[in-house]
Protein backbone atom coordinates (compact mmCIF):
# COMPACT_ATOMS: atom_id res chain seq x y z
CA UNK A 1 0.00 0.00 0.00
CA UNK A 2 0.89 3.23 -0.39
CA UNK A 3 0.04 6.36 1.01
CA UNK A 4 -0.10 9.77 0.43
CA UNK A 5 2.19 8.87 -2.85
CA UNK A 6 0.54 8.05 -6.48
CA UNK A 7 -3.20 9.64 -5.67
CA UNK A 8 -3.80 12.87 -7.95
CA UNK A 9 -4.26 15.74 -5.83
CA UNK A 10 -7.76 16.47 -5.49
CA UNK A 11 -7.61 19.40 -2.53
CA UNK A 12 -8.23 22.02 -5.13
CA UNK A 13 -11.20 20.03 -6.13
CA UNK A 14 -14.39 22.65 -6.34
CA UNK A 15 -17.28 21.75 -4.54
CA UNK A 16 -18.93 18.63 -6.39
CA UNK A 17 -16.67 19.39 -9.38
CA UNK A 18 -14.44 17.02 -11.49
CA UNK A 19 -10.31 17.86 -11.64
CA UNK A 20 -8.83 17.80 -14.69
CA UNK A 21 -7.49 14.16 -15.50
CA UNK A 22 -3.83 13.75 -16.58
CA UNK A 23 -2.65 14.41 -19.92
CA UNK A 24 -3.60 11.48 -22.25
CA UNK A 25 -5.81 9.74 -19.68
CA UNK A 26 -9.69 8.52 -20.69
CA UNK A 27 -12.32 9.36 -18.33
CA UNK A 28 -14.86 6.69 -18.38
CA UNK A 29 -17.22 7.45 -15.62
CA UNK A 30 -17.48 10.11 -13.45
CA UNK A 31 -20.74 9.74 -10.78
CA UNK A 32 -21.41 11.00 -7.15
CA UNK A 33 -22.70 8.44 -4.76
CA UNK A 34 -24.58 8.18 -1.71
CA UNK A 35 -26.23 4.94 0.27
CA UNK A 36 -28.97 5.24 -2.51
CA UNK A 37 -27.12 5.22 -5.86
CA UNK A 38 -24.14 3.24 -4.62
CA UNK A 39 -25.62 -0.49 -6.17
CA UNK A 40 -26.58 1.31 -9.36
CA UNK A 41 -23.06 2.89 -9.45
CA UNK A 42 -21.37 -0.69 -9.16
CA UNK A 43 -23.03 -1.53 -11.92
CA UNK A 44 -21.53 1.40 -14.06
CA UNK A 45 -18.16 0.33 -12.93
CA UNK A 46 -19.10 -3.11 -14.11
CA UNK A 47 -20.65 -1.92 -17.50
CA UNK A 48 -17.47 1.07 -18.09
CA UNK A 49 -14.55 -1.38 -17.02
CA UNK A 50 -15.66 -4.68 -19.19
CA UNK A 51 -15.89 -2.32 -21.95
CA UNK A 52 -12.31 -1.03 -21.18
CA UNK A 53 -11.13 -4.77 -21.29
CA UNK A 54 -11.12 -6.63 -18.19
CA UNK A 55 -12.85 -9.37 -17.85
CA UNK A 56 -13.51 -12.92 -16.27
CA UNK A 57 -11.86 -12.97 -12.70
CA UNK A 58 -10.29 -9.69 -13.25
CA UNK A 59 -13.12 -7.80 -13.81
CA UNK A 60 -15.07 -8.88 -10.87
CA UNK A 61 -12.33 -8.46 -8.55
CA UNK A 62 -12.06 -5.16 -10.08
CA UNK A 63 -15.36 -4.41 -9.45
CA UNK A 64 -15.50 -5.72 -5.98
CA UNK A 65 -12.66 -3.40 -5.06
CA UNK A 66 -14.15 -0.62 -6.41
CA UNK A 67 -17.03 -1.21 -4.47
CA UNK A 68 -15.60 -1.86 -1.20
CA UNK A 69 -13.73 1.98 -1.68
CA UNK A 70 -17.00 3.34 -2.12
CA UNK A 71 -18.97 1.80 0.93
CA UNK A 72 -16.04 2.51 2.61
CA UNK A 73 -16.83 6.15 1.77
CA UNK A 74 -20.05 5.69 2.95
CA UNK A 75 -19.69 3.96 6.27
CA UNK A 76 -15.99 5.75 7.28
CA UNK A 77 -16.36 9.08 4.88
CA UNK A 78 -19.48 11.19 5.41
CA UNK A 79 -21.88 9.17 3.84
CA UNK A 80 -21.24 10.43 0.16
CA UNK A 81 -18.42 10.45 -2.04
CA UNK A 82 -17.40 10.90 -6.20
CA UNK A 83 -15.99 8.22 -8.24
CA UNK A 84 -14.14 8.82 -11.33
CA UNK A 85 -13.01 5.49 -13.60
CA UNK A 86 -9.99 6.56 -15.90
CA UNK A 87 -7.63 4.55 -17.96
CA UNK A 88 -4.31 5.53 -18.94
CA UNK A 89 -1.52 4.23 -20.91
CA UNK A 90 -3.09 0.57 -20.28
CA UNK A 91 -4.05 1.44 -16.67
CA UNK A 92 -7.10 1.28 -15.78
CA UNK A 93 -7.86 3.15 -12.40
CA UNK A 94 -10.73 3.91 -9.78
CA UNK A 95 -10.57 6.81 -8.11
CA UNK A 96 -12.94 7.60 -4.45
CA UNK A 97 -12.96 10.80 -3.24
CA UNK A 98 -14.85 12.01 -0.04
CA UNK A 99 -15.20 14.70 2.41
CA UNK A 100 -15.34 13.11 5.83
CA UNK A 101 -13.56 13.20 8.76
CA UNK A 102 -10.35 11.27 7.58
CA UNK A 103 -8.75 8.22 9.29
CA UNK A 104 -6.20 7.80 12.02
CA UNK A 105 -4.50 4.64 11.00
CA UNK A 106 -5.10 2.35 7.88
CA UNK A 107 -6.24 -1.08 8.89
CA UNK A 108 -4.89 -3.27 5.72
CA UNK A 109 -4.09 -6.05 7.65
CA UNK A 110 -6.79 -9.35 7.32
CA UNK A 111 -8.79 -9.76 10.18
CA UNK A 112 -8.77 -13.22 12.10
CA UNK A 113 -11.93 -15.41 10.37
CA UNK A 114 -14.14 -15.22 13.06
CA UNK A 115 -13.16 -11.42 13.83
CA UNK A 116 -17.07 -9.78 11.91
CA UNK A 117 -15.22 -6.48 10.44
CA UNK A 118 -12.64 -4.64 8.59
CA UNK A 119 -12.19 -6.45 5.77
CA UNK A 120 -12.91 -4.10 2.70
CA UNK A 121 -9.64 -1.65 2.58
CA UNK A 122 -7.75 -4.97 2.40
CA UNK A 123 -9.93 -6.35 0.03
CA UNK A 124 -9.47 -3.43 -2.23
CA UNK A 125 -6.22 -3.91 -1.89
CA UNK A 126 -6.18 -7.43 -2.60
CA UNK A 127 -8.26 -7.33 -5.72
CA UNK A 128 -8.04 -4.29 -7.07
CA UNK A 129 -4.30 -3.22 -6.89
CA UNK A 130 -2.16 -0.70 -6.19
CA UNK A 131 -4.75 0.31 -3.43
CA UNK A 132 -3.12 4.58 -2.48
CA UNK A 133 -4.79 6.49 0.28
CA UNK A 134 -4.16 10.04 0.43
CA UNK A 135 -5.70 11.90 3.40
CA UNK A 136 -6.35 15.63 2.61
CA UNK A 137 -7.28 18.41 4.88
CA UNK A 138 -11.09 17.79 4.14
CA UNK A 139 -11.31 13.93 3.44
CA UNK A 140 -9.77 10.95 2.04
CA UNK A 141 -9.01 10.28 -1.68
CA UNK A 142 -8.80 6.01 -2.24
CA UNK A 143 -7.38 4.58 -5.67
CA UNK A 144 -6.99 1.33 -7.26
CA UNK A 145 -5.15 0.32 -10.56
CA UNK A 146 -5.13 -2.50 -12.56
CA UNK A 147 -3.16 -3.22 -15.79
CA UNK A 148 -5.69 -3.45 -19.09
CA UNK A 149 -4.69 -5.90 -21.98
CA UNK A 150 -7.37 -3.84 -23.65
CA UNK A 151 -9.19 -6.86 -24.91
CA UNK A 152 -12.26 -8.88 -23.28
CA UNK A 153 -11.57 -11.75 -21.45
CA UNK A 154 -8.23 -10.08 -20.26
CA UNK A 155 -4.85 -12.57 -20.04
CA UNK A 156 -2.65 -11.93 -16.55
CA UNK A 157 -2.72 -9.26 -14.75
CA UNK A 158 -0.51 -7.02 -12.40
CA UNK A 159 -0.63 -6.06 -9.12
CA UNK A 160 1.92 -4.65 -7.29
CA UNK A 161 1.61 -4.15 -3.74
CA UNK A 162 4.01 -2.07 -1.81
CA UNK A 163 5.29 -2.43 1.73
CA UNK A 164 1.93 -4.13 3.04
CA UNK A 165 2.17 -6.99 5.89
CA UNK A 166 -1.11 -8.48 4.08
CA UNK A 167 -0.11 -9.17 0.92
CA UNK A 168 1.89 -10.89 -1.94
CA UNK A 169 4.07 -9.88 -4.66
CA UNK A 170 3.07 -11.49 -7.81
CA UNK B 1 -34.64 5.57 -15.54
CA UNK B 2 -35.90 4.57 -12.16
CA UNK B 3 -33.99 6.42 -9.16
CA UNK B 4 -34.41 4.10 -6.33
CA UNK B 5 -33.05 0.41 -6.04
CA UNK B 6 -35.14 -2.56 -6.47
CA UNK B 7 -33.74 -5.75 -4.50
CA UNK B 8 -31.05 -7.63 -6.44
CA UNK B 9 -31.43 -10.37 -3.94
CA UNK B 10 -34.53 -12.82 -3.00
CA UNK B 11 -34.27 -15.84 -0.30
CA UNK B 12 -36.53 -19.10 0.11
CA UNK B 13 -36.52 -21.12 3.60
CA UNK B 14 -37.02 -24.71 3.92
CA UNK B 15 -37.08 -26.91 6.95
CA UNK B 16 -35.55 -29.87 7.21
CA UNK B 17 -34.90 -32.41 9.83
CA UNK B 18 -32.17 -31.05 11.53
CA UNK B 19 -33.25 -27.32 11.17
CA UNK B 20 -33.48 -24.88 8.53
CA UNK B 21 -32.04 -24.29 4.72
CA UNK B 22 -32.37 -20.60 3.75
CA UNK B 23 -31.51 -20.36 0.02
CA UNK B 24 -30.09 -16.87 -1.21
CA UNK B 25 -29.70 -15.61 -4.78
CA UNK B 26 -28.37 -12.58 -6.44
CA UNK B 27 -26.34 -10.18 -5.59
CA UNK B 28 -25.93 -8.84 -1.58
CA UNK B 29 -24.04 -5.87 -0.74
CA UNK B 30 -24.14 -3.02 1.52
CA UNK B 31 -27.87 -2.63 1.22
CA UNK B 32 -28.80 -6.31 2.13
CA UNK B 33 -26.78 -6.14 5.53
CA UNK B 34 -30.02 -5.42 7.38
CA UNK B 35 -32.49 -7.80 6.28
CA UNK B 36 -29.98 -10.24 6.10
CA UNK B 37 -29.07 -9.93 9.86
CA UNK B 38 -32.72 -9.80 10.78
CA UNK B 39 -32.99 -13.46 8.36
CA UNK B 40 -30.34 -14.87 10.34
CA UNK B 41 -31.28 -13.85 13.31
CA UNK B 42 -34.48 -15.44 13.06
CA UNK B 43 -33.21 -18.71 11.94
CA UNK B 44 -31.22 -19.15 14.48
CA UNK B 45 -33.75 -18.18 17.16
CA UNK B 46 -35.64 -21.11 15.36
CA UNK B 47 -33.20 -23.85 14.65
CA UNK B 48 -30.80 -25.99 15.91
CA UNK B 49 -28.20 -25.77 12.59
CA UNK B 50 -29.37 -23.50 9.89
CA UNK B 51 -27.68 -23.62 6.24
CA UNK B 52 -27.35 -20.58 4.19
CA UNK B 53 -27.09 -22.15 0.73
CA UNK B 54 -24.85 -19.48 -1.67
CA UNK B 55 -25.42 -21.57 -4.56
CA UNK B 56 -27.29 -18.91 -6.40
CA UNK B 57 -25.42 -16.09 -5.17
CA UNK B 58 -23.57 -14.09 -7.69
CA UNK B 59 -22.08 -11.13 -5.55
CA UNK B 60 -20.96 -10.27 -2.44
CA UNK B 61 -18.78 -8.00 -0.67
CA UNK B 62 -17.02 -7.13 2.73
CA UNK B 63 -20.19 -5.91 4.71
CA UNK B 64 -21.87 -9.38 3.77
CA UNK B 65 -19.18 -11.32 4.93
CA UNK B 66 -19.13 -9.29 8.13
CA UNK B 67 -22.93 -10.33 8.46
CA UNK B 68 -22.40 -13.64 7.81
CA UNK B 69 -19.69 -14.16 10.22
CA UNK B 70 -21.52 -11.94 13.21
CA UNK B 71 -24.74 -14.60 12.54
CA UNK B 72 -21.93 -16.96 12.71
CA UNK B 73 -20.73 -16.46 15.88
CA UNK B 74 -24.17 -14.81 17.61
CA UNK B 75 -25.43 -19.12 16.34
CA UNK B 76 -22.82 -20.46 17.95
CA UNK B 77 -23.22 -18.30 21.47
CA UNK B 78 -26.75 -19.96 21.15
CA UNK B 79 -25.84 -23.50 20.71
CA UNK B 80 -26.48 -23.36 16.98
CA UNK B 81 -25.14 -23.99 14.15
CA UNK B 82 -24.71 -22.15 11.20
CA UNK B 83 -22.99 -22.91 8.17
CA UNK B 84 -22.70 -21.53 4.98
CA UNK B 85 -22.81 -24.08 1.38
CA UNK B 86 -21.91 -24.10 -2.24
CA UNK B 87 -20.63 -20.80 -2.63
CA UNK B 88 -19.96 -20.21 -6.17
CA UNK B 89 -17.01 -18.34 -8.44
CA UNK B 90 -16.29 -15.19 -7.25
CA UNK B 91 -18.19 -15.63 -4.24
CA UNK B 92 -15.80 -18.95 -3.41
CA UNK B 93 -13.08 -17.03 -4.31
CA UNK B 94 -13.77 -13.79 -2.03
CA UNK B 95 -14.81 -16.19 1.06
CA UNK B 96 -11.60 -18.41 0.63
CA UNK B 97 -9.25 -14.93 -0.20
CA UNK B 98 -11.10 -13.76 3.44
CA UNK B 99 -9.59 -16.99 5.28
CA UNK B 100 -13.81 -16.90 6.02
CA UNK B 101 -14.70 -19.95 3.93
CA UNK B 102 -13.02 -22.39 6.54
CA UNK B 103 -14.78 -21.42 9.63
CA UNK B 104 -18.53 -20.76 7.83
CA UNK B 105 -18.60 -24.06 6.00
Amino acid sequence: MIVGGLAAQADDLPAGGCEVPAAGSETLLSASFDPQTATRLRHAVAAAAARAGLGGDQLEDFVLAAYELVTNAIRHGGGAGRLELRRHDGTLTCEVVDRGPGFDGLPVRLPAADSPGGRGLWLAQRLGGNLTVTSRPDGVTASIAVRVTGSPGAAARGVRLAGDAGGEVR
Amino acid sequence: MSTTNGPTWRYDTASTDGGQVLRLAGELDMDATAALRDLLDGAVARSAAVEVDLTEVRFIDSTVITTLVAAHNAAARRACRLTVTNPQGHVRRVLELTGVLRTLT
